[in-house]
């Protein structure tokens, strides 16, 4: 039997009074894969992934998590993990009051919050500031907050928005590991990033999207291939695409 | 444990949370605030007491009265309390940034509505409690109802589930219906807003009340009040007066009753199938990358650097286009614009009184005069006492520029100077209503109109003594620090010692030059000390 993508969408378009942010987009991911997005500032990457999430409404089109319409199964995002670009603040709750509460919200028992909240926390060594103010930590920080608050209730979709702005070297490097096993394990991962090298290291299929239109996409060989130029990076591919 | 427990959990420690910073400065905050609570309930048992007192003298008449001025009460707060729970609502809708975290998680719109409606329900009640100090009044000297405590607390219950209901009705009809704001919607607001003004004005005053004193008998009398609009037998706040001076009815609170599910049963469908798109409709293109500036918004062009003459220019512009491009500033100056015109209309309305009522034009001065001093006084504190403390965002620009960091606070009290120029026009339309002689109205407007510039100047100072950089974003935050809350203090002194000398000139104790003279020396006095301190304090910032 064909498995259902994870993430399907349909013919999506978005308009914002007269201008087409998103213009019939169809996009697949499938479980275990990541497929990173790519483009210019304004080509509606952050759009999509918000449409994804549901913050922002299609004006025509359908967004499938699961096999399933998002807009007409709201309970499917319990199955959802979402990274903002901005990592979100509440601004006086403690990281750890925040990633309780998100436990909660998913039904999590306190002892299962704990026990997942204490395994991220060690992965990115942020034992040590998570009793403090969430206003009062790095971008850094707030960052592996949002990370580790997207994976607690162990989701099998996850969507990212620049992952890896303002983290360290490590954290990059961690973030990167904890995608990956993610994608392994059955999880799909739709990300978009500027870091090229990000999607260039983890992404099974990249996608270029330019003023709201899917450009290409597909596996870095076939992009290389594409553009003639067999050991070319993505920064390569990407440039030679968009010219 | 279910999602509202958890929500009103996290709503529990954030609170509790904020408690924890800054406490002193927080519990004085909340302090003043009680009392001043505290004082208006007071003031409006003892002027209640008088004026009931006082009616209850002039019987059949005055009950009559009475009855109707707790039917005006009543309507006006629930009017107040719809208001409230309208802005809080809105306020959640467009501002409240933990929505489009909560919108992603599996919980269910209506569950997130509801948790967000009960601080919008909290207010409108704060206010509905006000009227108890009147029925108390009431109660005590002109009618004695045996079912008091029981329709007090059932029908303030009602108003305040009405007002909260027809607050969220209104509020998520702008967001879905209006979208995000723009200059034309937020035109076409105020207009609408003032316009409802006018229509409370005739509800309150209708014509037939003047002519109430010429009437002799009682039957005339009390058929004319019975005409007056607010007499209405359905109009929904006097079912609680009715019950409480002597007719409650059955049908009546069965009605009450009803209209209360009714909206409550509209307020469902609103939180499960609304919410969520009016939330999206009111952030509509808030994620557009690029240039997103709306027609009207980018009429005010940024001066090419090679025509600039000194470095100032750029950033006085930059700060007072952070200021009137940023809606949610704009939205403010708006509300504190609409006190005005009110302020204006009230004013024109009580002059037309002042042949009838002996000393009462001096009283309307000093209040006019106060009223616009403490208007500009909140919008100080909203728009320049945080100037500095948002140099946070763009420290690494300005702090780099050949400039000494006095330069930086002089920029600012030029700005802070700037932004006082609009209160002329509006004094001005203010001290014409009043109809004053030229030489009383030539020093009100002075003095008005230099108060609102020194109060600028000072909220300038204070922000700058010790700006609180942590709260950058958060303008509120910002002015409730302890700095600046002394900044407030000193600057209701000096409102109350102006409107002390003002009284003097009024009554002729004191010379218009006498005053001039004491009044700039007031100011000297008060500036010298803390522009030093500033100026001192801008060095040792660390961002």
């Amino acid at each position: 039997m064909k498995q259902l993508p994870a993430i399907e969408l349909i013919k999506v378009r978005k308009k914002f009074n007269d201008i087409t942010v998103v213009s019939d987009l169809n996009l697949s991911v499938k479980a275990g894969e990541i497929y990173a997005l790519i483009g210019p500032n304004g080509a509606g990457k952050t759009t999509t992934i918000k449409m994804v999430t549901t913050l922002i409404e299609p004006s025509s089109g359908e967004v499938l998590i699961l096999g399933k319409n998002i807009a007409n199964h709201p309970e499917i995002k319990g199955e959802l993990g979402y990274i903002p670009d901005e990592p979100f603040v509440y601004p006086y709750l403690t990281g750890k009051e925040f990633l309780e509460f998100v436990g909660d919200v998913h039904g999590l028992s306190r002892e299962e919050s704990q026990k997942r909240i204490d395994s991220l926390l060690n992965k990115y060594h942020l034992t040590e500031v998570i009793n403090g103010f969430f206003s009062d930590y790095s971008r850094g920080n707030k960052q592996k907050v949002t990370i580790i608050a997207a994976l607690m209730h162990q989701p099998k979709v996850l969507v990212v928005d620049e992952p890896i702005v303002g983290l360290d070297v490590e954290s990059q490097r961690i973030t990167k590991k904890i995608f990956r096993e993610f994608a392994d394990n059955g999880g799909a991962v739709l990300l978009c990033t500027h870091t090229l090298t990000v999607a260039q290291d983890i992404a099974d299929r990249i996608g270029i999207l330019n003023q709201g239109k899917l450009v290409i996409e597909g596996k870095i060989k076939d992009l290389q291939h594409l553009i003639k130029k067999k050991n070319a990076d993505l920064e390569t591919i990407y440039l030679d695409i968009l010219e | 444990m279910n999602i509202l427990q958890t929500l009103s959990n996290r709503e529990r420690r954030r609170v509790a949370n904020w408690f924890k910073d800054n406490t002193a400065t927080k519990l004085f905050v909340i302090f003043g605030f009680l009392a001043v609570v505290f004082g208006i309930v007071f003031t409006e048992y003892r002027i209640g007491s008088i004026y009931l007192r006082f009616a209850n003298e002039y019987a059949p008449f005055g009950p009559a009265m009475a009855v109707y001025s707790l039917k005006v009460a009543v309507f006006l707060l629930f009017v107040l309390a719809v208001i409230s729970s309208t802005a809080i609502s809105n306020s959640t809708l467009y501002q409240n940034r933990t929505l489009s975290h909560l919108f992603t998680l599996p919980i269910k719109p209506v569950s997130i509505f509801i948790s967000k409606v009960v601080p919008g329900w909290l207010t409108s009640t704060g206010v509905l409690l006000l009227l108890i100090p009147l029925f108390f009044i009431y109660n005590k000297y002109i009618f004695k109802s045996d079912y008091f405590v029981i329709v007090i607390g059932f029908g303030l219950l009602i108003l305040s589930i009405v007002s909260q209901a027809l607050g969220t009705i209104f509020s998520t009809g702008i967001a879905y219906f209006l979208g995000k704001i723009t200059r034309q919607k937020q035109l076409i607001i105020i207009f609408s807003l003032v316009f409802c003004f006018g229509i409370l004005l005739k509800l309150l005053f209708p014509s037939g009340m003047f002519r109430l004193a010429e009437t002799d008998s009682y039957s005339t009398f009390q058929s004319q009040i019975d005409k007056f609009p607010l007499m209405g037998k359905l109009l929904p706040t006097n079912w609680l007066v009715d019950s409480l001076t002597g007719s409650l009815s059955l049908i009546s609170t069965l009605s009450a009753v009803l209209v209360m599910f009714c909206l409550l049963a509209i307020v469902k469908i609103i939180g499960s199938k609304y919410y969520l798109l009016a939330w999206r409709q009111a952030q509509n293109q808030s994620y557009l990358a690029g240039n997103n500036l709306e027609k009207g918004q980018s009429d005010f062009d940024f001066p090419k650097i090679g025509k600039v003459k000194n470095i100032y220019s750029p950033l006085v512009i930059n700060d007072i286009l952070s200021l009137v491009r940023s809606n949610t500033e704009v939205n403010y100056s708006l509300f504190l614009g609409s006190m005005l015109i009110i302020l204006i209309f009230s004013v024109n309305s009580l002059v037309i009184l002042k042949d009838t009522t002996p000393g009462l034009l001096l009283a309307i001065n000093l209040i006019a005069f106060v009223s616009v001093s403490l208007i500009f006084l909140i919008s100080a504190m909203r728009s320049i006492f945080p100037m500095m403390a948002k140099e946070k965002f763009t420290a690494w620009f300005s702090f780099s520029l050949p400039l000494s960091r006095e330069d930086l606070l002089k920029e600012k009290l030029l700005v802070s100077v700037l932004l006082g120029i609009p209160s002329l026009p509006v004094v001005m339309i203010i001290v014409h209503g009043l109809r004053l002689s030229s030489d009383k109205a030539l020093v009100l407007t002075l003095l008005m109109t230099a108060i609102v510039m020194f109060i600028n100047i000072l909220q300038c100072l204070f922000g700058s003594i010790s700006p609180n950089f942590k709260e950058a974003e958060n303008p509120d935050a910002v002015s409730t620090s302890s700095l600046g809350i002394l900044a407030l203090m000193l600057s209701l002194l000096v409102i109350a010692i102006s409107t002390i000398q003002l009284s003097n000139y009024f009554h002729s104790n004191i010379s218009g030059l006498g005053f001039a003279i004491r009044w700039i020396s007031m100011v000297i006095v008060i500036t010298t000390p803390i522009l030093l301190i500033a100026t001192k304090s801008v060095q040792k910032y660390s961002l």
